[in-house]
């Protein structure tokens, strides 16, 4: 049997929580507010008006166990959550731009929802559509929503992520529509922070809509929020809810399925919105787990399913001639990359397996000429042509190209060079020895690299890898450990937190805002003992990148922050504390019945517009 | 009888005890214990972490744990599955109809094929029907499951769509799943389709464990048949001149039985188990796919709650077993 470790792929952590995905929107949304001369990040989602009647099938191959939307951060509990069950503030489409979902609008400088209070303080005003309800008729106000924020924030959650939340001082209801977010300096503890906090101005405020959700405060007001994760509204069958559907029944575990009817009043105040402003289409939809990935592409073949999500580029051969659907597939914010650990290899090394390298610095380490003549000897394409299907896109610079505006078109296009690699390692000192491989003051160029172990994607990535780098020199060899092993915390020994690995070789599944970026390279992020949480597993120490992503952080000018992760991405390509190789491609199997469905690589998992799903077929 | 009975279930009482603190004890010299838990929660907090560990009593000395388990069995509460989020007891009892309906179907399948089957090879040994036999069992036994469930799969119900491709229900037909309350109302209202919606969907699955089953089984009948019919009562039997029926059927087969007796014991309590790989490529609720995924996530109450119910199948069907011995061979008597 095929043990899943999907979830492990992507660090959990730095993957925004269940599925945040979002760019910055600074210009007006949903054609309310007038676009200004800077960059502007207009959503054009437009889906296709759908008939009313019907079910839908929808499908994953790995287990869902409860539908805790704030703390579970498996994949298969997030499609069917965040979407069906509960309605966020707003989402994101598939280019990334924001959709207004429960709010009027989305907050910008524009709208005046989001106003610079002074050097330290931001006020971000989230404005309800007015009449909205649960599906129990009770209305939805701005009460509920705060009441969301303080369990997010609350440690005892166990929320799968307070990033950006913990930016909040304060929060103020206006009326019930109406709830002001305070921005401010928070201290130590508050939050989830590790270390006080000095400024409250959060530019990338966006990525919290998608998992503000419409959860009511009158079913779990009482309930402490250290007991949600056992709670029967979480775990068997959450009784209002503030999405489309409804849980009609849920059987949990392998083989789950989960059986979604219509909410009544999900179209209570939204009528005529351009977004979600109708009741959903269907009068049923069922989110099924098949046994594994085979049966699930057999049921896809036979029509058992509609839609099959959580399949990869190497699925796409047994895709091939669907009678009733196409295989279709979508490039985002979940990469594949090289991490290169700037520290030292000390901690323990894994039982000292990696007595090559352990206890001493890896061989790039001060050596930013070493790192680029590694990256350019990879030959991105044919990995992409070859191990991809050559559906991935191959990445020149940190930031994928989805992540507009922030992405510097001008980079150019990476190709291999090995001359000029080779050139540069002569002229670093790396001399050829008589076994082919390089040194410099009798350090060889020789490395481990290390990634998830039973992956035969990543096993034939890291073939390729070391037959790239031989041609400058370079002698590798691989030590990969179980998923859980290689992506553990700090605290649990986890080969990148703790330090112990010299390459690593791992997907990303980025929040839309570049400064998603940010905590897996600023030196304080650096993972120790005190401070076990850190993010900057490969440990740079860059002044430039600290000072840059600092102030992209803390630049609300849509203009100016464009600048500013511009000039990130040149000095991110020159530092090169990361290779980034490729966009990973999310494969989707689609039925042809399956009305307005958008493939997308963002948190959203492809299920954020389930309000739109019709079946076509349907009378 | 009655008494032999009632010394074997007080004998089995002190067994259970014991097979329940090898199963507890067992469990904590695996790496990383029941807190690995948390490692599939990547954002939980300290205190949370601690406020689970007191809920589930993870903070108390091993021997407290135990006996705090042992209680927990033997009310029926079966304490709380850590991944599952629910009564041990409730998840189990989810999962096992499905489980039993499959594993019974396909062992009711395989052993009225293999037992006449392995028969009828060792009293025509080396006949056409013996070679033909020996070839299936060979064939059968050394099919991968994973292979031969995929296989029957992508021929029967993706090329030629006659069968469901996986689950034991068709949601699209019932509007709910298996075993909740919207399904048992709708399955009340029409118990036909309902039945033959299951009987359809478990064609498939119990096909490819009786297959492997009827491989094993048939050699294992085969052999012990011809073992009995070369006995000297199986030939003082035909010396008498009793009919041939009379000496297989009376003389020959009880006896080639008791072995296979014993076989069904042993194979009995493990239908409760499920077959992992089967209901995997079948996307069937079964057992197997849970143990497997509460091996996989340290669920610790729910393996103990599993392996504590096999434990008991175990000791019940060795007790079925030697009570049916009675009834098979007339020399044995526990009176």
């Amino acid at each position: 049997m095929e043990v899943s470790n999907r979830r492990w792929w992507r660090r959990p952590s730095v993957a925004f929580a269940g599925g945040v995905i979002g760019s910055l929107l600074l210009a007006a949304c949903g054609g309310s507010s007038a676009t200004t001369s800077g960059p502007s990040i207009l959503s054009a989602y437009n889906p296709q008006k759908g008939t009313q009647g019907g079910q839908l099938v929808f499908s994953d191959w790995e287990s869902v166990d409860d539908l805790n939307v704030l703390s579970t951060s498996a994949a298969t509990t997030q499609e069917v959550a965040s979407g069906p069950i509960w309605a966020a503030l707003w989402v994101f489409d598939a280019q990334n731009k924001p959709i207004p979902d429960l709010v009027s609008d989305v907050p910008t400088t524009d709208n005046g929802m989001v106003k610079k209070v002074d050097s330290t303080h931001m006020d971000v005003t989230i404005k309800l559509k007015k009449g909205l309800k649960f599906s129990d008729g009770s209305p939805l106000t701005s009460a509920d929503i705060k009441f969301v924020t303080d369990a997010i924030c609350d440690p005892d959650t166990g929320a799968i992520s307070t990033l950006g939340y913990d930016h909040i001082a304060s929060q103020e209801i206006k009326d019930d529509q109406t709830l002001i977010w305070h921005f401010g300096p928070n201290k130590s503890g508050t939050c989830g922070l590790s270390a006080d906090l000095t400024s409250g101005i959060y530019a990338p405020y966006l990525i919290l809509g998608p998992t503000t959700v419409g959860i009511p405060k009158s079913v779990l007001g009482s309930v402490p929020h250290k007991n949600f994760a056992t709670n029967d509204y979480f775990t068997k069958k959450p009784t209002v809810t503030s999405g489309p559907y409804m849980v009609q029944d849920f059987t949990p575990g392998p083989a789950a399925i989960v059986t979604l009817v219509p909410n009544p009043n999900y179209a209570a105040g939204r009528s005529g919105g351009k977004f979600f402003g109708h009741a959903p289409y269907l009068n049923k939809l069922t989110y099924k787990i098949y046994g594994d990935k085979s049966s699930q592409v057999a049921g896809v073949k036979s029509g058992d399913t509609d839609l099959g999500l959580d399949m990869i580029a190497k699925d796409l051969p047994s895709l091939q001639g669907l009678s009733n659907g196409k295989a279709v597939y979508a490039n985002g914010l979940l990469d594949e990359f090289l991490n290169l650990n700037q520290g030292n290899n000390t901690t323990g090394c894994e039982g000292q397996g990696f007595a090559q390298t352990c206890g001493k610095p890896t061989p790039w380490k001060g050596d930013k000429i070493l790192r680029q003549a590694i990256a350019l000897a990879i030959d991105k394409d044919t990995m992409n042509s070859q191990l991809v299907g050559g559906i991935g896109k191959t990445m020149n610079g940190p930031i994928p190209s989805t992540l507009s505006p922030y992405f510097d078109t001008s980079i150019p296009k990476f190709s291999r060079d090995i001359a000029k690699a080779n050139s540069m390692l002569d002229s670093d000192g790396w001399v050829k020895g008589a076994d082919g491989t390089r040194s410099k003051n009798g350090t060889k160029l020789s490395w481990v690299i290390s990634t998830t172990s039973g992956n035969p994607q990543r096993a034939a990535e890291e073939e390729l890898l070391i037959s790239n780098w031989k041609d400058i020199g370079a002698t590798v060899k691989t030590s990969n450990f179980p998923a859980g092993k290689f992506f553990n915390g700090f605290k649990a020994g986890g080969i990148n937190a703790t330090g112990q690995f010299d390459m690593a070789l791992y997907a990303n599944n980025w929040s839309p805002d570049p400064d998603a970026w940010a905590v897996t390279a600023l030196s304080g992020q650096i993972p120790t003992a005190a401070s076990p949480t850190g993010q900057n597993w490969n440990r740079v120490n860059d002044p430039k990148l600290d000072q840059l992503l600092t102030a992209g952080e803390n630049e609300i000018d849509i203009t100016k922050r464009t600048g500013i992760y511009k000039d990130v991405q040149t000095e991110w390509r020159d530092f090169l504390p990361t290779i980034e190789l490729y966009e990973r491609p999310d494969v989707f199997a689609v039925s042809n019945t399956f009305g307005n469905f958008f493939p997308t690589v963002n948190t959203c998992l492809a299920v954020c517009n389930a309000d739109d799903w019709f079946h076509k077929g349907a009378s | 009888m009655l008494g032999f009975i009632g010394r074997r279930i007080l004998q089995a009482i002190p067994t259970l005890f014991l097979i329940s603190a090898l199963l507890f004890f067992g469990m904590q010299l695996v790496p990383g214990g029941p807190e690995q838990a948390f490692a599939f929660r990547a954002g939980m907090s300290e205190a949370a972490r601690q406020s689970v560990i007191h809920q589930w009593g993870l903070d108390q000395p091993l021997y407290i744990q135990y006996l705090k388990w042992l209680q927990s069995m033997l009310t029926g509460n079966w304490q709380f599955s850590f991944f599952m989020h629910r009564s041990v007891r409730e998840v189990i009892f989810q999962r096992l109809p499905a489980t039993l309906i499959l594993m019974i179907t396909a062992y009711l399948i395989a052993q009225a094929i293999a037992l006449p089957a392995g028969i009828v090879a060792a009293l025509r040994r080396y006949s056409f029907f013996d070679q033909a036999v020996t070839f299936f069992s060979y064939v059968g036994y050394s099919m991968p499951t994973f292979w031969l469930g995929l296989m029957l799969l992508l021929l029967f119900a993706v090329f030629v769509p006659i069968l469901p491709v996986g689950g034991i229900v068709n949601v699209r037909l019932s509007g709910a799943p298996f075993l909740t309350h919207d399904y048992n109302v709708w399955f009340l209202q029409n118990p036909i389709t309902g039945l033959i919606d299951i009987a359809s969907h478990i064609v498939l699955p119990a096909t490819t464990i009786a297959i492997v089953t009827i491989a094993g089984d048939s050699r294992f009948m085969r052999s012990s048949m011809l073992d009995a019919i070369h006995q000297d009562y199986v030939r003082t039997a035909r010396a008498k001149g009793l009919s041939e029926r009379v000496v297989v059927l009376k003389h020959a087969l009880r006896n080639a039985l008791l072995p296979v007796v014993t076989n069904i014991a042993i194979e009995l309590p493990l239908l409760f188990s499920g077959a992992v790989v089967t209901e995997a490529i079948y996307s069937w609720p079964g057992m197997g796919q849970l143990f497997f995924q509460a091996l996989e996530a340290f669920d610790y109450p729910l393996l103990l709650g599993i392996l504590s119910v096999s434990a008991i199948l175990i000791v019940l069907f060795n007790l079925f077993a030697d009570i049916a011995y009675a009834y098979i061979d007339p020399r044995i008597s526990y009176a």
